[in-house]
């Protein structure tokens, strides 16, 4: 039985857009170490296109951003869509019982399944699904944003604070 | 040049109080024996309080009903309130500070005293941000997702970049982190 998690960059003030967060060293060390770790990932379409990035070899890259990449492609995705037809490889589209479809992964599978995108894990958290929220504060304050809780209040019990270098705190909360 | 900490309780989804005033029912949820004495040594450190005028009355009418250590300090402090409206201020011991904030808390920083500590003032503090007057920020996260309610933080021109000076779990579930200010 997998656990599925949430976890994600965001700022202290609770937003999740992505264009503030590149990470430093440590942190990228971190998120390769974390995407070599996991069963797979759960997308939702937006976060997945984003992500397709990490599909295409670019000549610019860094050692550690080709390490990413990766580690990116090799883990399983399954992509929850309405208006995608296709996805790109190691990715396999969920269909219409997104719920099943989770279920059924969870499953299947042991260790951890990523979830990555807020909408999708707001409408994951309502059914219920979610075991593991791990909130990777940024030293920076937005103002405005998406949020990372989307649609959803969880009651949350803290787990764990860690540091993780270059700033950001790492709060881990369990559904209460 | 004294200090000057902003020290606020905010959820994980950036709001430090619902969507009506003085609805701070997420306190409890963190509050306790480790708060009560944080609030004490931050009363030892602090020269003076400094509020927006909405916090200033809410503040001043449950203190000056309250009784027990943290009421004694609250009420015997140095206080100011930023205000354009206010002609006086009848809490024990604090100063109006009328016209423009950000010149009077320039003022106020130049004072030769132990530091300046703003409680709640979310709009103050927006104003004090944005003129890089706030040194350093103290923030009690607590483990509640409001889904609504007053940011602590408005939206502003450009991002807010701080440093992480310290982490402090507590046992209640609340997280206090203290982030000092660039520049």
């Amino acid at each position: 039985m997998a656990k599925l998690v949430f976890a994600m960059n965001l700022s202290l003030d609770g937003y999740i857009d992505h264009e503030h967060f590149a990470p430093g060293p440590q942190l990228f060390r971190h998120w390769i170490d974390y995407e070599r770790s996991i069963a797979g990932s759960v997308y939702g379409r937006r976060m997945y296109e984003i992500m397709s990035y990490w599909d295409e070899e670019r000549p610019e890259w860094t050692a550690d951003e080709r390490e990413f990449a990766e580690a990116w492609r090799r883990q399983p995705k399954w992509v929850a869509s309405r208006t995608l037809q296709s996805v790109g490889p190691n990715a396999t589209l969920i269909g219409e019982d997104v719920e099943a479809a989770i279920r059924d992964l969870k499953d299947r599978h042991s260790g951890e399944i990523a979830i990555a995108g807020a909408r999708l894990a707001g409408s994951l958290a309502n059914l219920g699904l979610i075991d593991e929220y791990r909130l990777y504060f940024h030293p920076v304050v937005l103002g405005e944003g998406q949020p990372f809780f989307d649609g959803v209040r969880p009651k949350l019990r803290l787990e764990a604070s860690d540091l993780i270098g270059e700033g950001i705190v790492r709060l881990t909360y369990v559904p209460a | 040049m004294r200090r000057l900490v902003a020290w606020n309780l905010m959820t994980l989804d950036g709001y430090f109080e619902g969507k009506t005033l003085w609805a701070l029912d997420f306190h409890e949820t963190v509050w306790g024996d480790e708060l009560h004495d944080f609030s004490l040594e931050q009363g030892r450190e602090a020269g003076t309080l400094l509020f927006g005028r909405r916090t200033y009355e809410g503040m001043a009418d449950y203190w000056t009903k309250a009784t027990g250590d943290i009421a004694d300090m609250m009420n015997s402090i140095d206080k100011a309130v930023a205000t354009r409206t206010l002609d006086e201020a009848t809490w024990n011991n604090t100063r109006l500070l009328k016209g423009d904030a950000v010149e009077a808390v320039r003022a106020l920083k130049a004072e030769d005293r132990k530091d300046i500590f703003v409680f709640g003032s979310a709009n103050l503090l927006d104003s004090l941000l944005t003129a890089g007057l706030v040194d350093e920020y103290r923030i009690c996260l607590a483990p509640v997702v409001l889904g609504g309610g007053n940011p602590l933080f408005k939206p502003r021109e450009s991002e807010l970049r701080m440093r992480l000076e310290s982490t402090r779990p507590l046992k209640t579930g609340g997280v206090v982190l203290t982030y000092r200010m660039n520049g």
